[in-house]
């Protein structure tokens, strides 16, 4: 009876301490609700709920061209999930199922590449991109992900390739089709879970990505080019845009770019989970 | 015979064909990865603002590195501490509470799943847009002072003090700890069963089972983890550049954002790229270590 009574007080004691940490999590979340629909007046006072309910955050934020950032973000990520889901699919068929000379080194060296340092590349691409004339355009954010999508995502795709029976690639070579037709008939069909995963964590690290626009986008005369993450820096250090600054409009601003990435999460939560932890649990 | 023969003729051109699929990521490596290093390499060692002009204007061959450790040192050394400091603290105190967290929601439970989606829900929170909540959460009138006021504390200076701005910084990382509860999880569910269960008959209590089973089970992730950690904290930057404002410019004044302004805003590819190599070193040097040490990691299958 007593080991009853102190199982179920342990149980509750774990909900209890689970609901603290979630309520804590959520706390960021639900501020930036109230900051969003704070009024102009009332943003700088020390309340914990709005003075004033108002809409006048997004008002701002959709007077401010905050559209025509999505657009460019969203033209930006479209070529970039087309180039990653394209050509990683490519080369991940070429990993798995056929065979070529030095197919084994040529794997090796595109895994090396996962080991290096991400934003040390972006500061060593710089000079390259100046030199070919790409910086203020979209080029350096969207070409390099037609040249295989990154490595990560070529292992990824590769891995699940390889659960596709080698018998039915057989049989279709034998019923006369080519490795291209193999790949595009057979292959991809069979593979869209992990292709779908990796256009998914495109699309997201594209609409999130602050540090490639900074870099390569930031220069005078290609305001117009500028993603999200990008023209809401810009903007809210602009005098032009000095609503920019408010926190309601921040907010509200925040609150728009966050819901497809919440409505992607909870619809693909499952294909989410399991693509990180393929790439490194199994990996 | 005469089809083995046929084949065998085929063979070069088949091979041709099935490396033309990788050809995408064997350009893209030369051009995208090979190239940028070895051009910036070059570009370490020579003098080169691209506001004078669009080639580089001398070979200086040392210099650059020279002047890191001399002229430059007093802003390098400082940014080199800031990071240093941000990633010696982080980088166990992000893994121990992702692993404290994951332990209570690796095992199915009524509400577990729930509680997993809900402490992952501020890693949607993108980058940009976290800096300018934290920004004002922070504040004087923000929330967080508000409540701290509320319960009978001081209110706290955090981003508006170079003193309290790391301590702030930390903080705001802490709500993206979500991403490595996913991990650790993953990690622990895959710790079969029947190991559990025969500990149990043995009469193990959850200290044994924590020390004896869990944490050895989960070495290959710690692994990984700090691996990742150690390179991601060196590099950060983008997610300080909207909280680092005049009143805290010492105190969040990262390696990256050094070098992301040699090379962006002053034109200085030359001492940028140095830069840039000399991080690169630095990673490659604590990340080689790690590797070598690595003898307390249990792999269940030999790779």
């Amino acid at each position: 009876m007593t080991a009853v009574v102190k199982r179920r007080v342990v149980l509750g004691a774990k909900y209890v301490v689970l609901s603290v940490v979630c309520l804590l999590f959520l706390f960021p979340i639900f501020v930036m609700f109230l900051r969003a629909f704070t009024a102009d007046d009332f943003v700088f006072a020390s309340v914990f709920f709005p003075v004033e309910w108002s809409i006048s955050g997004f008002r701002y934020a959709v007077d401010g061209g905050v559209f025509r950032l999505v657009l460019n973000t969203v033209a930006v990520a479209a070529l970039t999930i087309v180039g990653t889901a394209v050509s990683s699919t490519l080369c991940a068929y070429g990993f798995s199922k056929v065979k070529f000379k030095g197919q084994s080194v040529v794997f090796g060296v595109v895994i090396a590449t996962l080991m290096l340092p991400a934003v040390c590349m972006q500061l060593q691409l710089y000079s390259q991109y100046f030199n070919w004339g790409w910086i203020g355009t979209w080029l350096p954010l969207c070409v390099p992900a037609f040249f295989g999508g990154g490595a990560t995502n070529i292992f990824l795709v590769r891995q699940y390739m390889k659960s596709v029976p080698n018998s039915v690639c057989e049989a279709a070579k034998i019923d006369g089709a080519n490795k291209f037709t193999i790949y595009l008939r057979i292959v991809l069909p069979m593979c869209m879970p992990i292709v779908t995963y990796v256009m998914i964590i495109t699309f997201l690290g594209c609409w999130n990505d602050l540090m490639g626009p900074l870099m390569y986008l930031q220069a005078s005369g290609s305001e117009h080019l500028y993603t999200l993450s990008l023209g809401i820096y810009m903007k809210s250090l602009d005098p032009e845009f000095w609503q920019w600054q408010f926190p309601n409009v921040q907010m509200a601003i925040g609150l728009l770019m966050m819901l497809p990435c919440v409505v992607l999460f909870f619809l693909f939560q499952k294909n989410l989970i399991d693509g990180v932890t393929m790439g490194s649990v199994k990996g | 015979m005469a089809l083995q023969s046929k084949r065998r003729k085929l063979k070069p051109l088949d091979n041709f064909t099935s490396f033309l699929f990788v050809l995408p990521a064997v350009l893209g490596i030369l051009l995208f990865t090979l190239l940028p290093m070895v051009s910036s390499l070059y570009y370490s060692f020579t003098e080169y603002n691209t506001m004078v002009s669009a080639s580089p204007q001398k070979w200086v061959g040392l210099a650059n590195y020279k002047a890191i450790f001399t002229t430059e040192w007093p802003k390098v050394g400082h940014a080199l501490g800031v990071t240093a400091l941000y990633s010696l603290i982080t980088i166990p105190l992000y893994m121990i509470i992702g692993f404290a967290l994951a332990l209570p929601l690796f095992r199915e439970a009524r509400g577990v799943r729930v509680f997993r989606t809900l402490v992952y829900l501020p890693v949607l929170i993108p980058m940009i847009i976290s800096g300018y909540l934290w920004n004002d959460l922070t504040q004087s009138y923000g929330h967080i002072n508000q409540l701290l006021v509320a319960v009978g504390l001081k209110p706290y200076a955090f981003f508006t003090s170079n003193d309290t701005a790391m301590t702030a910084f930390i903080l705001m990382g802490l709500f993206t700890v979500g991403g490595n509860i996913v991990l650790w999880v993953a990690q622990m569910k895959a710790i079969p069963d029947s190991m559990f269960e025969a500990a149990k008959l043995e009469g193990a209590r959850y200290p044994t089972l924590l020390l004896r089973i869990i944490i050895p089970m989960c070495t290959p992730m710690i692994f990984y983890n700090l691996v990742l950690s150690v390179v991601n904290s060196l590099q950060t930057y983008a997610s300080a550049i909207v909280v680092r404002t005049h009143l805290n410019a010492d105190a969040l004044d990262f390696y990256v954002g050094q070098v992301y302004s040699k090379i962006v805003e002053m034109s200085d590819l030359g001492l940028g790229s140095a830069m840039s190599w000399l991080l690169f070193a630095i990673i490659a040097i604590i990340a080689g270590v790690t590797f070598k040490f690595n003898k307390w990691v249990y792999y269940e299958e030999e790779m």
